[in-house]
């Protein structure tokens, strides 16, 4: 059986955190070196006490303090709206609609005069 | 029964009206995406900063930022993706703005600690043992390894969504990513 050198070894080792943490694979000479070798052995286990502290850590969800919404809408009054995203009022939305179907009906009506 | 610190459960068709009202300039439909999407933003920022009165403000940033961007929020992404990016850019603004505040190492204090916290302290035992020591790992890595390591590990963001969202090289993040991890694992009592 090859024993790789110590140089090798320690190439493994240094993959092992992106092997156990992240989607890296080691290649089958390295994954029968790490079978063989305590240090990597050691090596992995502690990655994967890091991703079990990760895994804990994902499922916490802190507290936002109780004004923020009311801090960001004070904020936001004082930010000015642009014109093309206040809301339209009824009266002009009625009005350009009568206008808008005014001018369809006046050029269909133009383009019969015509022919 | 739920858990009273998780934010209620959103459609996500509900959520996409609520966006559409808010891009219209409806601030009460804004104001419940804030509601609804506030204790997210706010653990991110936390993560990132470490500091809960300067989490509290990148999150009020971060939602003003997403209030004057929403005209472009296309969703492509969901709203909750798109303004966690804008989270972290606000963070990062942020740390610019008030270096000599986030460059300190922290001690046993973690506001992440705090009895606010909801999730798994139910869970108490080894996993909590460990969280707390993973956490004060954590707290001693650079900023820039801590932020990685926060988008990678905990919210599981891609090396190039991290390249992207920090304006460095896809490179650049994986480097930060290793030498995170291995200072991680040397402050859990590894060998050097």
């Amino acid at each position: 059986m090859k024993v790789l050198p110590r140089r090798e070894c320690g190439q493994i080792r240094s993959r092992i955190s992106e092997v156990v943490l992240g989607d890296e694979q080691l290649p089958p000479e390295g994954e029968r070196h790490v079978g063989r070798c305590l240090k990597c052995q050691a090596e992995i286990a502690q990655f994967r006490t890091i991703d079990r502290g990760f895994a804990a850590l994902r499922g916490e969800v802190a507290t936002a303090p109780a004004d923020l919404v009311k801090r960001v809408m004070h904020e936001l009054d004082r930010v000015p709206v642009p014109w093309f995203r206040r809301p339209v009022p009824v009266s002009v939305s009625a009005a350009s609609a009568v206008a808008v179907t005014a001018t369809v009906i006046l050029a269909l009506r133009r383009r019969q005069v015509t022919a | 029964m739920g858990n009273p610190m998780e934010p209620a459960a959103v459609e996500p068709g509900d959520e996409a009206h609520l966006v559409r009202l808010a891009q219209a300039g409806d601030k009460d439909a804004f104001q419940e995406l804030i509601r609804q999407h506030q204790h997210g933003v706010f653990t991110l920022a936390l993560r990132l900063v470490n500091d809960r009165e300067q989490a509290a403000d990148i999150a009020q940033d971060a939602f003003i930022r997403a209030w004057r961007g929403l005209p472009r929020f296309r969703g492509d992404a969901a709203f909750k993706t798109w303004i966690h990016r804008i989270t972290v850019n606000a963070a990062w603004t942020f740390k610019k703005r008030a270096k000599r505040h986030l460059a300190s190492p922290l001690d046993d204090a973690s506001p992440l600690a705090d009895p606010t916290l909801s999730g798994n302290l139910e869970r108490a035992g080894e996993n909590l043992e460990l969280r707390e020591r993973l956490r004060a790992a954590l707290d001693q890595l650079p900023r820039p390894q801590r932020t990685v390591v926060v988008l990678k590990d905990i919210y599981g963001w891609s090396h190039g969504e991290i390249a992207e969202a920090l304006g460095i090289t896809i490179s650049a993040a994986k480097v930060r990513l290793h030498r995170a991890h291995h200072r991680l694992r040397d402050h859990l009592g590894g060998e050097r």
